[in-house]
């Protein structure tokens, strides 16, 4: 480790990545504090008009979903072939999102990777909203979505199980789990800044709300001891969900055998997709808010570029994927299979989203094999939007034509989503935004505790083993 | 004269906004009380029950429907009093057991909410009196009362008839759109005499069909496809199949089934016969004294580019002599006819694959089946009074008659029918008339034999019959129609106890040896020549031709409103709600249109807007365009659907004529239930011709066998179901889709349902295009469940609602379906429908009366698809425990197999090596679809051997 030291300002290297510095930060750990607590106290003139457009937004998704519960799946353009469609599309994109979250909280974590202690609450924010957006699908996408329940293994009156040979109980699992530990774990890592935010308020009733949120959180050593260690333990529950929840979910098609589906690269495919869309996802919503709250000295140019890179780094493993999944369809020799990959996807009637998927996933990210548009806010967040275009293509483009024509051709049809179906997909962007704009607003998004932490760690290497100093000044 | 105010004849209480959404409701047909959630409903048991009626039992009770004067019979299943469906009856000729689509619809016909309720005076409602009155008022002035049938075979009309001729004050015209004068004219040419030749194709090797769709047009006897199929069996290579040619200007289902197949247009299919003719007359060795003159005028006819195949052809037809049949089509001209029956003669088919007979119609072939003797007599001022019984013909009468103006000229004119349709608006009175189930009434099948109809429902509104309009104008004014029939029948069973064999025929459902017996007319070789001599039709030129047919769904528009009919694929077409232009796609490339523009059919000065459809194996230079869409009649399922053929169809070209086509930019959407007409060459339909069947006899046992598995297979149960579908035998005549709708509650999703491909047809007809020897050869193939024994739905189900019963169903359990459709997705067969909608809500009362109380009705929200028919197997299986006997081979019929003219589908357990579906099971040509998937489908199909001309020469 570095300690590096220019005009007043202090600049902490991470040794491997070098160049960018990875935090810019003068003054005290209180001063550091106030900081970062800052945008909680002031005044955002914008606010209520974006919480007003997302709300609207949410809204339409309610009134969507509502219409669709007490009329029928019908409003959608779902049909028979083609009985999935923007329901799983987006659901298997918002899971997606979500995965970026755990990702850079735990496994990182785990990798004692430096730089995601300025970004972690933010993808973790991110994530939950998204599993949010996700979790919304594989009900509503029901029949009968008031019998969802019944996907649950609970001891019924009937001594009715459900189908564990199906992928779809597991997928419940699997999300609710993954939202369950997302949420302990973002919400333990909370605590301190909670309750610094507690001390802080500058108003009594805030004051008060945040010490109860704080759930009584005094800063004394003991507590930070039993934070280090839950906080590691959920990270090492997570950073297994990071690769279970996705390869769950590619199971919803990989056990099927429809040509385009029935594959064994899925899981690894997918969780690849997911963690790009994900650090896509966190890129278009850190460029913004780094510019709105002016945090240049906290997520620097060491943080985009390592993002971009990660990016690089998944975007070549989805293309990867794309190419093995082409090669394994001739190779394997399949005509069904060759029909629909080889044949279908990129020439079919849905061919232009082949090449959507194409021109955003695999070659809008090679503009970042060069460092300038790496450290270049404005080109990641140009990229990060090509990214998630691509990566909800992507997934429409496994779904829809995949089924819209398999094996007998007396059955194929095209699909074509109706108003409901964009009004949801909208919907779901609306209410994203808004618990998004709700966390940025109350909750400090930032993690002061461990951006001190990880400033004194980064001077003293033995302060990692003294621990608890991080929040001692809240 | 007024018309009718639409909706007129509503019941009062019902405000005109409810009536829409009643009748709007009814494009999504069926439904049951007491199965939708949530709803409270009260079921009262009988006070005083019946005696026959044992609530839970069907009673069965045999009848007869008639359309185009040809009786077939049937039983009608009847659950508490309600008729639900409608199945073959094996003692009837026609029907020989089966059943044809408008059989199988004609139950949702009498529950239809838009039929007409009340006798009604300028849409004020009347009574029967004042209406029999009114009429006969018209009498005294010296003036006739005219009434328009359709054509009848019923013994009763036919009796009544005579009576108002004796009369001389009652002239009965018929009308039917598509009647049959031309064979009758052709068979008056020929013999002298007006007689009609009854095919035995049983005995036929070799078939020649000169534009006649005998396997599946309307009125033509089941019995005719089931004949045909014996010729189709193929136990083992070595077997002999028959061979089928057709010659036509359209695909038909006959087309299909052909094992060689010559698109022309309609107008030179006269020139095909005369050239096939021709052949048989010079080429043949030795022929029969006195056909020098035919000999000599064959010699002298010009060559026609048909020559080639006639040649060939008829080398076969000798070559099989005795064996060999050729029949002519209802929309070919007489002199084709007259060459068929020449033809048969010189093959030796009389007396062996042909007999003739007189018509079961009444008065065929006389002028009065032509309403130009009506329209001469509203001219010249006789008629006082015009009666219209049944049929449309305002709508459907040839245009250039003018039928509506001139009826609007009668001083008092009446319609007796069953909707308020365009004559019925024209007309000053209007009288509902009953339908066949709910009133008594007889016909002759297609060989003479008599049949009663007898009702099997009380009726729902206050209809008459012919029988009861025509006694009102002889005399007899408040017969009941049951009298009117005994009456009539004391003459038919005039031996024995009357009443005893009245009721002996009345179960039977049709009179025992009552066939007429067949007659030989002697052939009139100088008119035949005459025809040869006669100037043959002009060398086909580039001028394009319209050729109407009956529609396969809607006949000649009376189905209109039936919408399980209006949704059932066009068996060729695949297209629901709506008829086309159909066009082959070389004349579509040369016309510069594509699917769903609309083109101008201008015929002789008269245009009809359609959406263009282009079909292959139509013939080059022909638009084919249905008839009966088009309809303007308001608040029906039909409202808006297709386009009117009768619009410019001219008395003097009633089948074919010539016609100008003008694009327009407009576009027409079209509902397919297949889109995709290629195979892609996949093996699914599996054809081959008899020498490379001969050649490669396992071709399909390899797509037969189970893959490897460390699993195993066959389910514990005693019973284990199984299917075979042939598809020597399926013609693709879609009889068995309707019987599905009907037995197992399957709604209708309409014209915008089927566009977004949501049909609920648990069971499909799947049709395909190949490129064949001669141009395109097409292919049928029967989708239904697959029932697999290692089924790809069941393990996906999350809540396993879709489950393997111990006998080997594949079985969908809706009370406990989520709707998560992954089953669809996994489905390689793609035969699960999903509940979109609450299809079975809000159905107007009458409709839920024809729902099956054996089969549970689908909410919103849950997977279904084909059960084979569980509730028939649960109920046979229950019989026979209680009997404490096994369950015999054939006692489980499923709704298809029961009405499948050619018994292509075979039912049963393969558990038991001595069944008949085991039998199947070991025929060579079995095989799975997707048989690489290892998905061990219970549902197994007899791959399709064609015997063309080139093939299997030897044998």
């Amino acid at each position: 480790m570095t300690l590096a030291s220019a005009t007043g300002m202090e600049l902490l290297r991470e040794e491997p990545t070098g160049g960018e510095p990875v935090l810019l930060e003068p003054g005290t750990d209180a001063e550091i504090t106030d900081r970062l607590l800052a945008p909680l106290w002031a005044d955002w003139p914008w606010f209520k008009y974006a919480l007003a457009v997302s709300g609207l937004g949410a809204c339409a998704l309610v009134a969507a979903l509502t219409y669709t519960v007490i009329t029928g799946i019908g409003l959608w353009g779902n049909n028979i072939p083609v009985a999935w469609a923007f329901g799983i599309i987006n659901f298997v994109w918002w899971i997606g999102i979500g995965h970026a979250g755990t990702f850079i909280s735990a496994v990182l974590l785990l990798l004692e990777v430096r730089w995601r202690t300025s970004i972690n609450r933010f993808a973790e924010g991110m994530t939950l909203f998204a599993i949010v957006q996700a979790g919304l699908f594989p009900i509503f996408h029901m029949g009968r979505a008031w019998f969802a329940y019944w996907l649950i293994p609970y001891p019924s009156e009937m001594g009715l199980w459900p189908q564990f040979r199906s992928s779809l109980p597991w997928d419940v699992v699997a999300v609710s789990t993954y939202l369950t530990v997302s949420v302990l774990f973002w919400y333990t890592g909370l605590l301190p800044d909670l309750a610094a935010a507690a001390v802080r308020a500058p108003s009594p009733l805030r004051r008060r709300l945040y010490a109860i949120f704080a759930l009584g959180w005094r800063g004394d050593s003991a507590h930070w001891n039993d934070y280090r260690a839950t906080y590691l333990i959920f990270g090492g529950l997570a950073t297994p969900l990071v690769l279970s929840v996705h390869t769950c979910v590619s199971f919803d098609f990989a056990i099927s055998q429809l040509p385009g589906w029935h594959s064994t690269i899925f899981p690894p495919y997918f969780v690849a997709g997911a963690i790009y869309s994900g650090f896509a996802m966190v890129i278009t919503l850190m460029v913004p808010a780094r510019a709105v709250f002016r945090l240049e000295d906290v997520i620097t140019k060491n943080h985009l570029d390592n993002i971009g890179k990660m990016l690089l780094v998944t975007g070549w493993i989805v293309t990867y994927s794309y190419g093995v999944e082409a090669f394994m369809a001739w190779y394997g020799g399949d005509r069904y299979e060759m029909h629909e990959i080889l044949q279908n996807r990129p020439f079919g009637p849905y061919g232009f989203v082949f090449w959507i998927v194409i021109a955003c996933n695999c070659v809008s990210v090679q503009a970042l094999w060069s460092r300038r548009l790496r450290i270049s806010p404005l080109a990641l967040f140009a990229v990060s939007i090509f990214v998630q275009i691509g990566m909800w293509s992507e997934r429409f483009m496994l779904i829809v034509p995949s089924l819209h024509d398999d094996f007998l051709p007396s059955s194929w049809h095209i699909y074509v989503p109706s108003w409901i179906d964009w009004t949801i997909l909208g919907g779901t962007v609306g209410f994203f935004t808004f618990l998004f704009l709700l966390f940025l607003r109350y909750v400090p998004f930032i993690p002061i505790s461990e951006i001190k932490e990880m400033r004194r760690e980064m001077r003293e290497p033995a302060g990692r083993l003294a621990g608890a100093a991080g929040g001692g000044d809240a | 004269m007024s018309e009718f105010p639409e909706g007129a004849d509503a019941p009062p209480d019902i405000t005109r906004r409810d009536l829409l959404r009643l009748l709007g409701a009814s494009t999504a047909l069926a439904g049951a009380a007491g199965c939708s959630r949530g709803a409270t409903e009260f079921i009262v048991p009988y006070v005083d029950q019946p005696p026959e009626v044992t609530p839970g039992v069907p009673t069965l009770y045999a009848t007869t429907m008639q359309i185009g004067g040809y009786g077939t019979g049937m039983v009608v299943e009847c659950h508490e009093g309600r008729p639900t469906k409608a199945e073959g009856n094996p003692e009837h000729p026609a029907s020989a057991g089966a059943l044809g689509t408008f059989e199988q619809a004609s139950i949702l016909s009498l529950y239809d909410p838009a039929r007409a309720r009340l006798i009604a005076r300028h849409g004020r409602p009347a009574t029967w009196r004042q209406f029999v009155r009114a009429v006969a008022a018209r009498q005294p002035k010296g003036k006739q009362i005219h009434v328009v049938l359709e054509p009848t075979s019923s013994p009763h009309v036919a009796g009544l008839i005579e009576r108002a001729r004796v009369r001389g004050d009652v002239v009965v015209h018929y009308h039917a759109p598509l009647g049959r004068e031309a064979a009758w004219r052709g068979a008056a040419l020929a013999f002298g005499r007006v007689v009609e030749p009854r095919w035995d194709f049983a005995r036929a090797e070799v078939v020649v069909s000169l534009d006649a769709d005998f396997l599946a047009a309307a009125a033509t006897p089941m019995a005719w496809a089931r004949a045909w199929a014996r010729t189709r069996v193929l136990d083992a290579p070595d077997d002999r199949i028959g061979r089928l040619y057709a010659v036509e200007p359209r695909l038909t289902v006959t087309g299909m089934s052909a094992d060689d197949r010559l698109a022309v247009q309609a107008r030179d299919v006269r020139a095909v016969a005369a050239s096939l003719l021709r052949e048989l007359l010079v080429a043949g060795a030795s022929l029969p004294a006195g056909l020098e003159v035919a000999s000599g005028a064959a010699r002298g006819m010009p060559t026609t580019p048909y020559d080639g195949w006639a040649k060939a052809v008829a080398r076969d037809l000798r070559a099989r002599a005795g064996a060999a049949l050729v029949i002519a089509g209802d929309g070919q001209p007489p002199a084709v006819h007259a060459f068929a029956h020449a033809m048969n003669e010189l093959l030796g088919a009389v007396g062996r694959a042909v007999t003739y007979g007189p018509s079961p119609v009444h008065e065929a072939g006389d002028a009065s089946h032509d309403l130009a003797g009506l329209a001469r007599a509203i001219d010249a001022g006789d008629v006082g009074a015009l009666v219209v019984v049944g049929g449309d013909p305002a709508y459907s009468a040839a245009v250039d008659l003018d039928f509506a103006a001139r009826m609007r000229r009668v001083p008092l004119t009446a319609y007796v029918g069953p909707y308020a349709n365009d004559t019925a608006r024209i007309a000053d009175w209007f009288v509902p008339e009953a339908h066949f189930l709910e009133t008594w009434g007889d016909a002759r099948a297609f060989d003479g034999t008599p049949s009663i109809a007898q009702p099997v429902i009380r009726p729902a509104v206050e209809g008459y019959t012919a029988g009861q309009v025509l006694a009102a104008f002889v005399g007899i004014e408040d017969a009941t129609s049951r009298d009117l029939v005994r009456t009539a029948w004391r003459s038919i069973l005039s031996t024995g106890d009357f009443d005893e064999r009245w009721a002996r025929t009345l179960a039977r459902g049709a009179l025992e040896g009552g066939a007429a017996p067949p007659v030989t007319p002697p052939l009139d070789w100088d008119a035949i020549a005459g025809e040869l001599r006669a100037p043959p039709a002009p060398p086909p030129t580039n001028a394009l031709e319209v050729v109407y047919f009956g529609d396969a769904k809607v006949h000649d528009g009376r189905f209109a409103n039936n919408a399980w009919l209006q949704e059932l694929a066009d068996p060729v077409t695949k297209l629901t709600w709506d008829n086309a232009a159909l066009v082959s796609p070389a004349t579509a490339a040369r016309l510069g249109v594509a699917k769903e523009d609309v083109v101008e059919l201008h015929v002789r000065g008269r245009t009809v807007r359609a959406p263009v459809l282009p079909l292959p194996g139509t013939a080059d230079g022909v638009v084919a365009l249905a008839v009966g869409y088009g309809q303007s009649v308001a608040d029906m399922v039909s409202s808006g659907a297709g386009a009117d053929a009768y619009a410019v169809r001219d008395s003097r070209a009633p089948w074919f004529d010539d016609v100008a086509v003008r694009t327009t930019p407009d576009k027409w959407p079209l509902a397919l239930t297949q889109e995709h007409w290629s195979m892609e060459g996949r093996p699914i339909a599996l054809t081959r011709t008899l020498d490379e069947y001969r050649s490669d006899p396992s071709f399909a046992r390899r797509l037969n066998e189970a893959p490897l598995s460390l699993y195993g297979l066959r389910p514990a149960g005693v019973h284990q179901w199984a299917m075979t579908i042939d598809l020597n035998a399926c013609t693709g005549c879609s009889a068995c889709v309707v019987a599905c709708m009907a037995e197992n509650n399957i709604p209708v999703v309409g014209k915008g349902g089927v566009r977004l491909s949501r049909e609920m047809h648990w069971l499909r007809i799947d049709r395909y295009f190949v490129e064949g020897r001669d141009g395109v050869a097409s292919a049928v193939q029967p989708m239904l469940c697959q029932h697999c024994e290692r089924a790809p739905c069941e393990y996906v189900c999350p809540v396993n609602a879709t489950v393997h019963s111990s006998d080997g169903l594949n079985e969908m359990v809706y009370n406990r379906c989520v709707g998560t459709r992954f089953c669809s997705n996994n489905c390689p067969y793609k035969v699960r429908r999903f509940n979109f909608f609450n299809y079975n809500a809000d159905k107007p009362d009458s409709l839920r009366l024809a729902m099956n109380p054996d089969v549970t009705v689908r909410a919103r929200g849950v997977m279904e698809k084909c059960t084979y028919c569980v509730q028939r197997i649960r109920e046979t299986e229950i019989r026979a425990r209680r009997e404490e006997r096994p369950i015999r081979d054939l006692e489980i019929v499923t709704a298809c197999q029961q009405t499948c003219p050619t018994g292509a589908i075979v039912f049963g357990d393969i558990a038991d090596p001595t069944t008949r579906v085991s039998a199947t099971r070991r025929n060579p040509r079995l095989y799975q679809v997707l048989q690489e998937l290892g998905t061990l489908p219970r549902t197994r199909y007899l791959a399709r051997v064609t015997n063309p001309r080139t093939a299997g020469r030897s044998s």
